[in-house]
């Protein structure tokens, strides 16, 4: 009996260490690449500054009311930009992310899924715009900028007339938190003057509007990368706790076990000779 | 000469921050030239070459496609697509680019496929250009 038990116990810590290498060269893994990941959003952060201060400009306009950008949406359809992971054992990352977009409301809405996850989970469950932007990994600026285009298309041939942008906000090494953005209609604000341009201001948002949004797009998904290498490190390393715990406590039966052996084989032995 | 300051950025990294005495650029208007003193501006960038002159008479060039280009307190900022130096350019994967652009163009279906054709064969032109001027 205790001989069999004693073999279960031993090889469930063999399991335990074998899982537990596994999370620790995943950890590892998402350490290193959160530090590329942080230094890439950090390095997205100054495109969106100088685009946002130069729209906001432009939204200060005041004949930007003339643009069909500024239109406030009128009962049409949402279109959601989710950026998820491309891979699983990320703590709550993904599923955050589809959280958040459940409850802003799925009627009457179209999906661009980016990420291997979201085109997966959206599969079915929503209208989807594309499915090409799936390993969200290795996604170039000129890769956000087709969303953007593909976006600002839709949004001209009357497909949806809002867009928000759902993703997993960097805010640091161990936080992580999902967020949303209006992306269009664009606000337009009051109390500006037209800025000194070239251009008349509707058809200068025209012009700029793809760059914007491409630029702001490729920042999330920058960010949200970050914080997926950052959930991932968070999770593996509790995973990483708890095979350690895992394996401390079987040591201890196992002990137990082959003492209560030894015990018993004494008591054997004595009553044996005892006998004789 | 006077110096400005300019600060160039792409989403993906910061191309420059520094001085200039000039800076010549394709907005989707026309070609402009800023000096330091340049009233407030507001502009969006075409695709096309741009010279950075800096105050030891060392002018540089680039490619860039599209983006923003804002004067604003004597300061010069430009948020753009691309924005690629003359020495980080390859010369055969733009000539590479080109022709393909060029065969896309031949081979296009729709007036969008055209024009995306067009967007990438202008970008190609630029790129090669650039890489010549030196």
């Amino acid at each position: 009996m205790a001989g069999a038990s004693m073999n279960d116990i031993k090889a469930r810590i063999k399991s335990v260490n074998s899982t537990m290498q596994i999370t620790k060269a995943m950890e590892l893994v998402a350490t290193s690449k959160l530090r590329r990941a942080k230094m890439r959003a950090e390095q997205s952060r100054a495109f969106g500054e100088i685009a946002s201060k130069a729209m906001r400009q432009i939204l200060l306009a005041p004949s930007v009311t003339e643009s069909p950008y500024t239109k406030k949406s009128d009962g049409g359809k949402t279109c959601y930009v989710v950026i998820a992971g491309d891979r699983g054992l990320a703590g709550g990352f993904n599923v955050g992310i589809f959280r958040t977009v459940q409850a802003l409301g799925l009627e009457n809405a179209c999906v661009l899924p980016v990420g291997k996850k979201a085109v997966e989970y959206y599969r079915g469950r929503a209208e989807c715009l594309t499915d090409a932007f799936a390993p969200v990994e290795d996604l170039s600026v000129g890769a956000a900028m087709r969303m953007a285009h593909l976006l600002v298309r839709g949004f001209d041939e009357g497909r949806f007339d809002r867009v928000v942008l759902v993703y997993t906000r960097f805010v640091s090494m161990i936080s992580q938190v999902p967020a949303h953005m209006e992306l269009l209609p664009l606000t337009a604000e009051k109390g500006g003057q037209d800025p000194m341009t070239d251009e008349d201001i509707p058809g200068l948002l025209a012009s700029l509007l793809p760059r914007y949004l491409g630029g702001l797009i490729y920042g999330a998904i920058a960010q949200s990368l970050a914080a997926e290498s950052g959930a991932r490190r968070t999770a593996m390393n509790a995973a990483n706790k708890n095979a350690e715990e895992m394996i401390g406590g079987l040591n201890l039966s196992y002990n137990r076990a082959r003492q209560a052996m030894i015990t018993q084989e004494i008591t054997e032995i004595v009553s044996g000779a005892e006998a004789l | 000469m006077k110096e400005f300051s300019l600060q160039i950025v792409t989403p993906d990294k910061t191309v420059m921050d520094g001085k200039a005495i000039s800076l010549l650029i394709r907005t989707a208007t026309g070609d402009v030239e800023i000096l330091a003193g340049h009233t407030d501006l507001l502009a969006a960038l075409g695709t096309g070459r741009a010279r950075i002159r800096t105050a030891d008479g060392m002018d540089t060039f680039a490619s860039v496609s599209g983006g923003f280009l804002s004067v604003s307190d004597g300061v010069v900022r430009i948020a753009a697509t691309t924005f690629e130096m003359a020495s980080e350019l390859d010369l055969k994967r733009a000539e590479a680019a080109k022709e393909k652009a060029e065969q896309a163009i031949k081979e296009a279906k729709s007036s969008a496929e055209i024009d995306l054709a067009k967007a990438k064969l202008a970008r190609a032109l630029t790129r090669i250009s650039v890489k010549n001027m030196k």
